[in-house]
């Protein structure tokens, strides 16, 4: 964390006290996240996660090969591919790309490699026009804010908000009915869309067997922005590939089911190439952009390298009681989400995001739902492991020496019966002051103030269940034990 | 450019530790589904169609069963008198250059209505603002989807991507023996087309829930799409 | 395993030095059907607030202590699903470069049971001749129902249970916000997720709600009583005790 940035509970807190998003989230998760589940448990085919999972596994280990296959498909159908090993050599390329050719508008299609390489800013610094064309991403590009979600970028503003942003940056009436401003950003959007130079996408999937990249959207934004504008560049994270025509049909139905509960979403469009002669529209040039920026080294790590089967469906923000409270700001970086609280760590500094390792109860439900079964919480607790002593490896260092201090002592004490209870009677004692009148502990000192600031807390008992044990049941037992031993003496 | 993938593909390598590894395994079911499609008669070509138009039906998705070229030919005359123009005043319609657009012959129809139609005719230079006045886009689908009321649109010479994207309306034409069952079918039969370099799977109009998650048809795609499925015995001949 | 099999008592920390009464509960069922019953008195913690704060070290020797004091025990009962959790799931993780232990820990974890686990799937008994009436609420928690795979058990003793009226509340498997340290160390987000949890509760119309884990009771406790709400939260072990003896 920058110094001048706001931690992830203080954003937390902005979260919570949102009431229009806690509203928005609570009905996404009710619908999308719940629906979700609902739909894995009724796949006619019980096995069809795991295989896809083991399959992605299997594609990720064969990375180079395919990512191979892929280059030299999108090159014989007249494509051209870029591999930009950090976020400097991808924006690099792709500002080179727009001076050469006189671009001075850039519409996207929603991107979230584009904010984690943070081309906006590289185009703003060149005096290139940049658009938001996703509905949601406009919204936000227009707010000056950023998106609180994957797939639905703006839901953490109510449409009184979005009424108010539209009649002053869009210089019309006001109204907070969601299908006029729809149609309002459709009027606006469509010039521009069919007047942009350069049309910047992400990739939801590639395939390597045909040479092509996989497009998702609902809204027509995307098809818009890869069929109007003269250059189209893909950014792609390098591991969002499939091998086979089969592996891409299996992830793109468990994607558009996980995103949005759709069999398929409105367009999936398939891109291999720029258009042919005499095409009236198309691109006539077409640029993947294949970025790393920090993958290998998380493939390079048998215990993180699952996250990299990620297809980025969003299902797990909309499963996630954590995120389901917060909202996507408190993550600070375009993956928000249980993927989030793993993926921007690895990619962007483990100390810098500590609070994404440790901010999560580990409840297990974003493995529930996800259509790859990639296992968070597994690397949540991983990640907490290497800020718990540091891991030269990741350049990690100790997040906490006196937490570190604490457990170690918390083992001398439970490494033996006669210093746990020694301590505990001692606790018991000491307790005494803090314990109120009706027997509970309203307030305790220190780092203890974070429980008793909301919750009250059962004092330390008078007598610990092996005081009552040994007190009342020892003689019992032994009597139990000798009936038990005749019972099974007498054959019963 | 080449330094740069080697570099890079190196490093993916090295991250892999692997000395020699056996290829990705390869498994297609192609042949299962080309035999279903092959074996599939009228009878359950009807059906399909049935569960076409049910699944369209939550998607907006607007399905119209015409047993001749005729009859779809005033079908489309009666989506483009009902329709006004969204952007500007000019009523116009652009139509792929296809066979099966040709039979509908639409041009005395749409002539008397007022209403100006031109052909994206490859090398035309005027089909791209043609198509950015046009109110209604007029394509021929490769297949449709019947789980998940999907058309297949190819990109050919003469039958361009923005057809389908840049008007109000979509209508998109099809042979009933054109309708498969399943994606996996179809992706059988696009693997045996060897797969064009651009297509696009649609499922009906554009839409969107951006705004408080409430559904809104119309976002940067056409606002309303139509697909007329002919399902009259003949039509094949007609059109061969 | 039968009822004649002796069971070590397993009884985590916090039942051992906050809630004794529920380890007491336990002890009577297991006497009213009359199965023999052992405590190793040595135990003291599982390992898992070490575990599920990255100090893998300290887990490690917990984990060992507590294999070396029960792996003689014929059977294993805990009431927590959590416990039983780190037991079977999290010991193998973290021995998985020692083979010996490794296996020692996947021989404990075979036969360490749940409370309602064990009296369900593996003793086969769902009626302990229990009463308690009244109309009760269950809160699921995440590693008995995600972890351990184990939702129905409770249940079907709850059903048994005389005069006790069992009532659904929405989302009862959703996190209560608890998560060992996370509880303190984001207090803000964790109270926000008990709310929730509360409110269901609440909209439930029980006047108790039950729970197999008491981390998660301590949680909503401690937030009912500071939201002065009157509703009695109780580990299914004090329900399955409570009533006549048969």
């Amino acid at each position: 964390m920058s110094a001048e940035e706001p931690s992830y509970s203080e954003t937390a807190r902005d979260g919570l006290a949102n009431a229009c998003l806690q509203r928005s989230l609570r009905g996404l998760q009710d619908q999308c996240g719940k629906g979700a589940l609902a739909a894995w448990r009724a796949l006619p085919d019980p096995t069809l996660r795991s295989r896809v999972k083991a399959r992605r596994v299997e594609t990720l280990a064969h990375l180079d090969r395919v990512l191979e296959q892929l280059a030299d498909g999108i090159r014989a159908r007249g494509g051209q591919v870029f591999f930009a090993a950090t976020a400097a050599e991808a924006n690099s390329y792709v500002l080179d790309l727009a001076r050469r050719r006189g671009v001075q508008r850039v519409v996207k299609g929603k991107s979230m490699l584009s904010a984690e390489i943070g081309i906006d800013a590289a185009f703003g610094a060149a005096g290139i026009e940049v658009l938001e064309s996703d509905l949601g991403e406009f919204i936000v590009q227009l707010a000056g804010s950023t998106p609180s979600h994957i797939i639905a970028p703006c839901i953490h503003m109510d449409r009184q908000q979005i009424g108010r942003l539209f009649a002053d940056q869009l210089h019309i009436p006001y109204t907070d009915d969601p299908p006029t401003l729809t149609r309002a950003a459709r009027k606006v959007l469509r010039h521009k869309l069919l007047t942009a130079d350069m049309g910047l996408t992400g990739c939801n999937l590639a395939c390597a067997e045909t040479g092509q990249i996989t497009l998702v959207s609902n809204e027509g934004n995307i098809r818009m922005a890869t069929t109007m504008p003269r250059l189209h560049v893909a950014l792609m994270g390098m591991e969002r590939i499939a091998a086979t025509l089969e592996d891409q049909r299996d992830l793109l139905q468990l994607l558009t089911q996980g995103a949005a509960l759709q069999k398929l979403s409105t367009y999936v469009s398939f891109v291999g190439g720029p258009s042919k002669e005499g095409d009236p529209d198309g691109p006539e040039e077409f640029h993947l952009v294949i970025v790393d920026n920090g993958r290998s080294r998380i493939l390079a790590d048998p215990e993180f390298r699952e996250v990299l089967a990620c297809i980025r469906c969003g299902a797990c923000l909309n499963i996630c009681p954590v995120y389901g409270r917060i909202g996507g700001h408190a993550y600070h970086s375009p993956y928000s989400g249980p993927i989030g609280a793993v993926v921007t760590p690895l990619l962007q500094g483990i100390n810098r995001h500590a609070d994404l390792c440790r901010g999560e109860t580990l409840c297990g439900d974003c493995r529930e739902v996800c259509p790859v079964q990639i296992d968070l919480p597994r690397m949540l607790v991983a990640l907490r492991h290497k800020l718990a002593y540091g891991d030269p490896g990741w350049q990690v260092r100790p997040y906490n020496r006196i937490e570190a201090l604490g457990y170690a002592i918390w083992w001398r004490i439970v490494g033996s019966r006669r210093f746990y209870e020694t301590f505990l009677k001692i606790c018991r004692t000491l307790q005494r002051p803090f314990t109120g009148p009706e027997g509970r502990v309203g307030r305790l000192p220190g780092w203890g103030g974070g429980w008793t600031e909301g919750r009250d807390l059962p004092p330390l008992a008078p007598m610990f269940f092996r005081e009552r044990w040994r007190q009342m049941y020892r003689e019992n037992q032994t009597e139990r034990g000798q009936q038990g031993a005749e019972e099974r003496h007498h054959g019963q | 450019m080449a330094n740069n993938q080697a570099l890079f593909l190196d490093r993916i390598r090295i991250a892999l530790k692997q000395g020699s590894r056996p290829s990705m395994s390869v498994a297609t079911d192609d042949k299962a589904f080309l035999q279903s499609i092959a074996s599939r008669g009228r009878e359950e070509q009807l059906l399909l169609l049935r569960q076409l138009m049910d699944n369209a039906e939550p998607l907006h998705l607007q399905v119209h069963g015409c047993a001749s070229l005729t009859a779809a030919g005033e079908c489309v005359a009666a989506i483009a008198r009902e329709c006004k123009p969204e952007f500007g005043t000019c009523r116009e319609i652009v139509l792929h250059d296809h066979p099966l657009v040709h039979g509908l012959q639409l041009a005395p129809l749409l002539s008397v209505q007022g209403i100006a139609n031109h052909l994206t005719r490859s090398g035309d230079p005027d089909v791209r603002q043609h198509t950015v006045n046009a109110s209604i886009g007029i394509t021929v689908a490769a297949w449709a989807i019947a789980e998940s009321a999907t058309i297949v649109q190819l990109t050919r010479p003469g039958q361009p991507r923005s057809t389908s994207l840049v008007p109000s309306i979509h209508i998109a034409v099809m042979l009933l023996s054109n309708l498969v069952a399943t994606l996996a079918e179809a992706y059988a039969l696009l693997r045996r087309e060897q797969h064009p370099d651009s297509l696009v799977l649609i499922s009906g109009p554009s839409k969107t829930a951006d705004i408080e998650h409430t559904m809104v048809h119309g976002a940067h795609g056409p606002r309303e799409m139509h697909l007329i499925v002919l399902t009259g015995a003949m039509v094949e001949g007609e059109t061969a | 395993m039968n009822l004649h099999t002796p069971v070590s008592l397993f009884i985590q920390c916090l039942v051992d030095t906050m809630y004794p009464e529920v380890g007491e509960a336990m002890v009577r069922i297991f006497d009213r059907l009359g199965v023999p019953l052992a405590y190793p008195e040595g135990q003291t913690c599982c390992g898992q607030p070490a575990f599920n704060s990255g100090y893998q070290r300290e887990a490690a020797a917990a984990a060992r202590r507590f294999i070396e004091l029960f792996e003689s025990a014929e059977t294993i009962v805990c009431p927590s699903g959590s416990c039983v959790a780190m037991v079977r799931h999290h010991y193998p993780e973290l021995f998985r470069d020692d083979p010996e232990l490794r296996a020692r820990a996947e021989a404990v974890g075979a036969k360490t049971f749940e409370l309602t686990e064990y009296l369900v799937d593996v003793l086969g008994v769902t009626d302990l001749g229990a009463v308690f009436p009244g109309i009760v609420t269950y809160h699921e928690s995440c590693h008995l129902s995600r972890t351990l795979g184990i939702r129905e058990p409770p249940r079907h003793l709850l059903r048994r249970v005389q005069e006790l009226h069992l009532v659904e509340m929405d989302n009862s498997d959703s996190c209560c916000g608890f998560g060992g340290a996370f509880s303190v160390n984001y207090p803000d987000i964790s109270l926000a997720m008990v709310d929730e949890k509360i409110n269901n509760i609440l909209k439930s119309g029980a006047g108790t709600v039950v729970g197999c884990d008491i981390g998660c009771l301590m949680q909503i406790r401690g937030r009912l009583t500071r939201r002065k709400e009157n509703i009695r939260v109780l580990h299914i072990a004090q329900i399955l005790a409570a009533g006549e003896n048969r």
